[in-house]
């Protein structure tokens, strides 16, 4: 080496000033990588702990429970008896019905009365008084049965028997019909006689289901050939380095197993045919991917745990004895609590998924096992709602799954 | 177009787009820059990738001096990005074992270079002559200072760049002999 003094005055000066502005293409795909890794780095600083999202979507679970129980509470021992018309039969029992229905109308403070006779107009200027005395002589009159089963109502308490199967028969008799307040009642030989009946809101029945889920498509596999992305570079010793390395190797094949469910869902009649569900649902998602690179291949598996809350609405379309069939349709949340990937071998740091939406619809048959036990099959379809996120899953390599739940379902409250 | 000033703006204030067009902008000047530190496309790409991730990540802490500020910023994160990829993958070699290269009179004609077949040649130089050779020219450090950032002695970031200018000189006048030979054919 020869000692000299070099200066920076020379032909070099002439070589920067010629690429000072010099710039190269650049391939389509870097904005994208770039992006992509962007979206990765990003996710992992948003993510809520575990504990959190479990949080959040127990109290949501809570709050739809509680306020359908709020809303669809029973109403108060305290009954309504409208009188609609009177009618003229006569019956042994009359004095009791008169006494009790005495007791009813002194449960009767705050709620209103309406009277009509079938004439109409003078009915609409009775005084409290009057429909007092009308009620009374309507408990004389009527029916039998249709009597015990407003008294029954009004005392909270049950009847004797048969009194109780009449009720019974009367109440079945009434689940039948439609949401009307008003029916008629065929009394035996003596015309039609007007219903005096008690309007109440049907009792607040309550399900709770343990459920499996699969899907019933098979398992989704691709493959590609993009160009491959790695770096020639040597000597890889970190967990770190070796997450890296995976990742930008290009994933040639994949394959995506069908997600399998654990869930557990509170049900609420909102009607004698219709419910309304939610509850916690556990998934998990597993996938493999394959990359060969010349004689050398790599292996990335990748287990996504996810925790959802599915909110749904069921109809009742069939009964016959103990097998009954519904329709079934909702939508659910999961949230990502993990991510579990292994490169070749080793565990590697990989971001979680985006929160995941997907909407279901169903077909169920069940069968009771006893009164308040049945099992279930519900064949169905659910479409997920791409969200976004750079993890690649079963959700977003097949948005429509037809999937398989089978459950046991235990009905409160009826 | 708008100045860097204005981007700069667009950018803190939340505007993803003017992410975009900051890459847009700047990508094909630093894959120029990224080129001569690691010459193989493959790995330049992985360089921009990892750079252009810090620009966004530390631009809000950019602190803007004047039109061509940011631009000189981006570059310099492109250029220190590559000398760390190089690190990690253990291509530096600071080594006087190649024979001294005879210094040769006259100074080679750049200007006939076209700067594609400038940067190639560039490229073609020893990693560690490459990269020394970048950081004294276009980097315009002393030796002292590539000393001190590549963990190295003063005299061997000289002797390094010594042996990459006669080197680089000789893959001009090659270069230009080899296309005046063509011509001529």
């Amino acid at each position: 080496m020869t000692d000299k003094t070099m200066s920076k005055n020379d032909w070099t000066d002439k070589l920067r000033d010629r690429l000072a502005d010099y710039e190269e293409p650049v391939g389509d795909d870097l904005w994208l990588r770039i992006e992509q890794e962007q979206a990765v780095r990003s996710g992992k600083r948003r993510i809520l702990p575990m504990w959190q999202r479990i949080s959040m979507a127990a109290a949501v679970a809570a709050i739809a429970v509680g306020g359908a129980y709020v809303y669809l509470a029973p109403p108060s021992a305290t009954t309504r008896v409208e009188t609609k018309r009177l009618a003229t039969t006569s019956h042994p029992q009359s004095r009791l019905l008169q006494s009790l229905a005495a007791r009813s109308l002194s449960q009767l403070s705050s709620s209103p009365q309406e009277s009509k006779s079938p004439q109409g107009s003078k009915s609409s200027r009775k005084t409290k008084t009057m429909q007092e005395t009308d009620l009374l002589a309507s408990a004389e009159y009527a029916a039998p049965q249709l009597a015990m089963a407003s008294i029954e109502a009004a005392e909270g308490c049950p009847l004797p028997t048969t009194a109780r199967a009449a009720a019974g028969k009367v109440r079945e008799e009434e689940d039948k019909r439609s949401a009307c307040n008003i029916s008629t009642y065929k009394n035996d030989g003596n015309g039609e006689l007007a219903l005096c009946r008690n309007s109440r809101r049907p009792a607040t029945a309550w399900s709770i289901n343990l459920y499996g889920e699969n899907g019933g498509m098979g398992n989704h596999s691709s493959a590609s050939q993009t160009a491959i992305l790695l770096g020639s570079g040597e000597g890889i010793s970190s967990a770190e380095a070796l997450g890296t390395y995976c990742a930008k190797r290009t994933r040639e094949e994949k394959h995506h197993s069908q997600p399998v469910s654990l869930g557990l869902q509170v049900g609420v009649a909102i009607s004698p045919r219709l419910t309304v569900s939610t509850g916690l649902v556990y998934t998990r998602a597993f996938s493999e991917f394959t990359s060969t690179l010349g004689n050398a291949s790599s292996s990335t598996t990748q287990t996504l745990h996810y925790v959802g809350v599915p909110l749904g609405i069921g109809v009742q379309v069939w009964r016959a004895g103990k097998w009954h069939t519904y329709l079934a349709t909702g939508g659910e949340v999961d949230f990502n609590v993990k991510n579990h990937t292994k490169c070749d071998g080793s565990d590697i740091d990989a971001s979680r998924d985006k929160p995941q939406w997907s909407v279901h619809a169903a077909a169920g048959l069940q069968y009771d096992v006893a009164p308040q036990v049945g099992v279930y099959l519900e064949p169905g379809a659910k479409y997920y709602f791409d969200n976004g996120s750079y993890v690649e899953n079963i959700f977003k390599e097949q948005k429509l799954n037809f999937n398989v739940q089978l459950g046991a379902r235990w009905n409160v409250g009826r | 177009m708008e100045s860097e000033k204005e981007l700069l703006e667009s950018i803190k204030s939340g505007d993803r787009q003017a992410l975009q067009r900051l890459y847009s902008r700047y990508a094909r000047r630093a894959m120029a820059v990224g080129l001569r530190y690691v010459p193989q496309r493959d790995e330049a790409n992985d360089v921009l990738q990892e750079s252009f991730i810090k620009v966004f990540a530390s631009i809000a802490s950019f602190q803007y001096r004047g039109e061509g500020s940011l631009r000189g910023w981006v570059l310099r994160i492109v250029a220190n990005e590559a000398i760390s990829y190089l690190r990690q993958r253990s291509r530096f070699a600071f080594v006087d074992a190649m024979p001294d290269v005879p210094d040769e009179p006259g100074d080679p004609d750049v200007e006939e270079i076209p700067p594609s077949v400038l940067t190639r040649l560039i490229g073609e130089l020893p990693d560690g002559y490459r990269v020394v050779l970048n950081l004294y020219v276009f980097g315009q450090k002393s030796h002292k200072q590539i000393a001190e950032e590549l963990d190295i002695k003063e005299a061997t970031s000289a002797s390094q760049y010594l042996r990459a200018k006669r080197l680089l000189a000789r893959k001009i006048k090659d270069y230009l002999n080899d296309r005046q030979n063509d011509e001529q054919e």
